[in-house]
């Protein structure tokens, strides 16, 4: 759940707030309350963000709207999209960086 | 305003009358505070120099990515807040409001952005310079070179003459000192720490600072809350605060506080800081700062694992809330307590205040220092601010050096080892501190009272370019160099088009506004940013899709979509990468045949050659250039961004939860 929610934070925040701006002018709304209501605006279209993800992910067959160059390595494209762990390697990670370095000795 | 030279003279170095009243800190109390924090500074940096190794290019720039998730959480936040912060942010509230407090809130969101979206990639890509990754996506090197030079040039004109002119400002004000006598002064100890130790040195000598900004912002606005009565006193006078000497015919909106002043959130056409500007524009921004530039992704690609990456990123995300509680508030403080100082309006009383006759809200927070901290705490906040100062300049410092050394100078001589790139690097740090120094007076003349303003501007006009190349580079394969080239062009072109004559024609201020034409000027700087950030993008696609495209066997691990491949890539500047090894193995063994000749005949080298070598963390031995063989083998290691499935979901809801938290906040001050 990554990618996805925090390119739809934007619009939730958006929606969120200015509603609460409409009704700042008159504060016929406490600030707390403002502010507890774009909390469960915000948390409520995460559960939607989430619930359309795994009802994407359950039809495997080709999902109708993907532009067909994000292709797709390990799979179906909801895994790409929600950060898929990849099996393999749990231990720590590696980098090939073009000077290969041997951190721990110091040399002086 | 006019900016002659003559006049920027006149201003820039005026007579040196106005400090003669400043307490200066003299007492015990105080000094024995500042020292015992330079005896902890540097006894930090020490004790890192003997855990990595400074003297290769990954042990120097990178930290030998072993770091940790609370160094690097914690040295995001360092870098990014510094004295700047401190002056900028608080000046710009007293004058307007708490909406600039926004810049810091939205920086909570992008900061997930940065650790969810970009860095897994740019970790997959195996990079050490942002330029660098640009050069394996798009091939060529004419992208990375414009980002390399303008990367540059941002950061010396916006960030390391405003960290500088913001820490002089407020040592002149506690001090008394001569601005460039102090500025010079903290640029040696900042340099000092900065040419030794490195990125490891730097990023745990972050972690003090922040406790000690933390710390100290906190006790002052303890202080502050303390003398003006209370949160509530605070909402009820600050829109009282007027200053007493008027002038005669000075328009009433020029010195009355805002009616809006509490609102993050506000008019589209007619506020300082409009809504749609706030949300998108500071995002645009704040997506170029945090995710797309050398120094802050530095410190995330110097971690141990993605995991801890994005723990770090939370960690700076909840840092991040502070910022408007330890700055923005007592800014607007000081200008309740005093109203004839920091919101003075006339200019004669102006330019006898703080030496300048466009407006003195900068001197919000340290007036508030000199005026409220009791002896011994004045000498801590001195240390709060020494620290913001220095531990963002280091950052900028070390990582401009990056860039200028791997960038700029691998291209110029590809045959360079470790040694000669180390001494580069740190030769360079000493040159952009000159250019530094030079820009301070430009700095003051220029920022017309508004010293968050001159460095948003700036920005806005330059960076939304790269922002947009950068987001099209990760989601779209199709986007391809010459699309990439142009739009970066095109986008420079109209900043360009905006930033010239606004800076011809002066900001202007309330009593004198600019003459700038309405159709330049009249958009806000905000709204320019989302408008060239779009036009940029839209130049970068109609280019690409007009040029042949990328093959995917050069994108693996390179894209947002291909992150996860294990394919073997063909990389797109493999022949420049040959041509550095073919050139360094060369110099190797040219090496090896003249110190085998001369080996008889060279004595002991001098003492002072091996001390400066040992300061610089610079040793003899270089590691020799990998075969061909060697090459291939590293080349089939490929970096691993997997996570741990338990630790995931933990950090993903972690980071769900301080989404909850800042939107709270948006709501609460909306």
């Amino acid at each position: 759940m990554g990618k996805s929610v925090t390119v739809l934070h934007w619009l939730v925040l958006t929606l969120g707030l200015v509603a609460a701006q409409a009704e700042k002018a008159e504060q016929a709304l406490p600030n707390w309350l403002t502010g507890i209501i774009a909390v469960a605006v915000f948390l409520f279209l995460v559960f939607i963000v989430f619930l359309v993800n795994k009802a994407w992910c359950e039809t495997p067959s080709e999902p109708e709207a993907v532009p067909t160059e994000y292709a797709m390595t390990n799979g179906s494209t909801c895994e790409t999209s929600l950060d898929a762990v990849s099996s393999e390697d749990p231990k720590a990670y590696e980098n090939a960086i073009v000077h290969q370095t041997d951190e721990k000795v110091t040399k002086m | 305003m006019d900016f002659t030279l003559k006049s920027c003279m006149k201003k820039c170095f005026p007579p040196q009358n106005t400090t003669a009243n400043h307490v200066t800190i003299n007492n015990p109390a105080d000094i024995s505070v500042i020292l015992g924090y330079f005896m902890v500074v540097i006894a930090v940096g020490i004790w890192s120099t003997f855990r990595t190794n400074r003297g290769t290019v990954g042990g120097y720039f990178l930290a030998g990515r072993t770091m940790v998730w609370w160094p690097v959480g914690t040295s995001l936040f360092a870098s990014n807040i510094g004295s700047g912060h401190f002056v900028g942010l608080a000046g710009t509230a007293a004058a307007s409001g708490i909406a600039v407090g926004s810049f810091e809130w939205n920086a909570l969101f992008i900061v997930l952005l940065l650790g969810w979206v970009f860095v897994p990639v740019y970790l997959t890509a195996g990079v050490i310079t942002m330029p660098q990754y640009l050069k394996k996506r798009f091939g060529g090197s004419r992208i990375s070179l414009y980002l390399s030079v303008i990367s540059l040039f941002l950061y010396i004109f916006t960030k390391i003459s405003v960290d500088m002119f913001s820490g002089a400002v407020f040592i002149q004000q506690a001090l008394g000192w001569n601005i460039y006598v102090a500025v010079i002064a903290l640029l040696c100890i900042t340099a000092l720490y900065t040419v030794t130790g490195g990125l490891a040195a730097l990023m745990y000598t972050d972690t003090v600072q922040t406790f000690v900004i933390i710390a100290g912002a906190f006790v002052l606005m303890g202080f502050s809350f303390n003398e003006v009565g209370g949160y509530s006193a605070l909402l009820d006078k600050y829109s009282l605060s007027l200053p007493s000497q008027r002038g005669f015919n000075i328009s009433e909106q020029c010195y009355t506080p805002r009616g809006d002043a509490f609102h993050l959130l506000r008019d589209p056409m007619t506020g300082d800081l409009p809504w749609p500007g706030v949300l998108f524009g500071i995002a645009i921004i704040g997506s170029w700062y945090w995710c797309t530039d050398q120094v802050i992704v530095q410190r995330c690609l110097a971690a141990r694992s993605l995991t801890h990456v994005k723990a770090g990123c939370i960690l700076c995300g909840y840092l991040k809330l502070l910022p408007m509680f330890l700055m923005v508030f007592p800014g607007m403080i000081s200008r309740v307590l005093y109203p004839d100082e920091v919101g003075c309006v006339e200019p004669s009383i102006c330019t006898k205040v703080c030496g300048t006759e466009v407006g003195c809200s900068n001197i919000a927070y340290p007036k508030l220092v000199v005026s409220v901290m009791p002896t011994g705490l004045r000498g801590l906040m001195l240390a709060v601010m020494l620290a913001a100062l220095m531990s963002s300049l280091a950052s900028i410092f070390n990582s401009s050096s990056t860039l200028f050394t791997m960038d700029i100078w691998t291209r110029i001589r590809p045959q360079a080892r470790d040694k000669e790139l180390m001494i580069i690097g740190r030769v360079w740090i000493l040159c952009i501190v000159a250019i530094s120094i030079c820009w301070i007076p430009v700095v003051q003349a220029a920022q017309s009272g508004q010293l968050f303003d001159y460095i948003q501007s700036v920005t806005s006009y330059l960076a939304p370019p790269i922002a947009a190349v950068f987001f099209l580079a990760i989601f779209m394969k199709r986007v391809n160099e010459a699309g990439a080239f142009w739009g970066l062009m095109g986008g420079l072109v109209m900043g360009l088009c905006r930033m010239v004559p606004e800076f011809a024609y002066g900001s202007g201020t309330c009593l004198k506004p600019s003459n700038c034409p309405k159709l330049i000027c009249g958009v806000h700087y905000l709204y320019f940013a989302v408008l060239l950030f779009f036009c940029t993008a839209i130049l970068v696609l109609f280019v690409s899709y007009n040029t042949p495209p990328i093959d995917d066997k050069h994108l693996h691990r390179l894209v947002f979509t291909l992150r996860h491949s294990k394919e073997e890539r063909v990389d797109l500047d493999w022949e420049e990468v040959e041509r550095g090894r073919k050139a360094r193995r060369e110099a190797d063994e040219k090496e090896t045949v003249v110190t085998e000749e001369d080996q008889i005949e060279r004595g002991d080298r001098s003492i002072m050659m091996m001390i400066i070598g040992w300061f610089c963390g610079i040793s003899d031995t270089q590691a020799p250039e990998p075969t061909e063989e060697e090459v291939a083998e590293a080349s089939k290691q490929l970096p691993d961004i997997s996570e741990d499935p338990l630790w995931k979901y933990l950090v993903n809801a972690n980071a769900l939860i301080m989404m909850s938290v800042a939107v709270y906040f948006w709501g609460y001050y909306a």
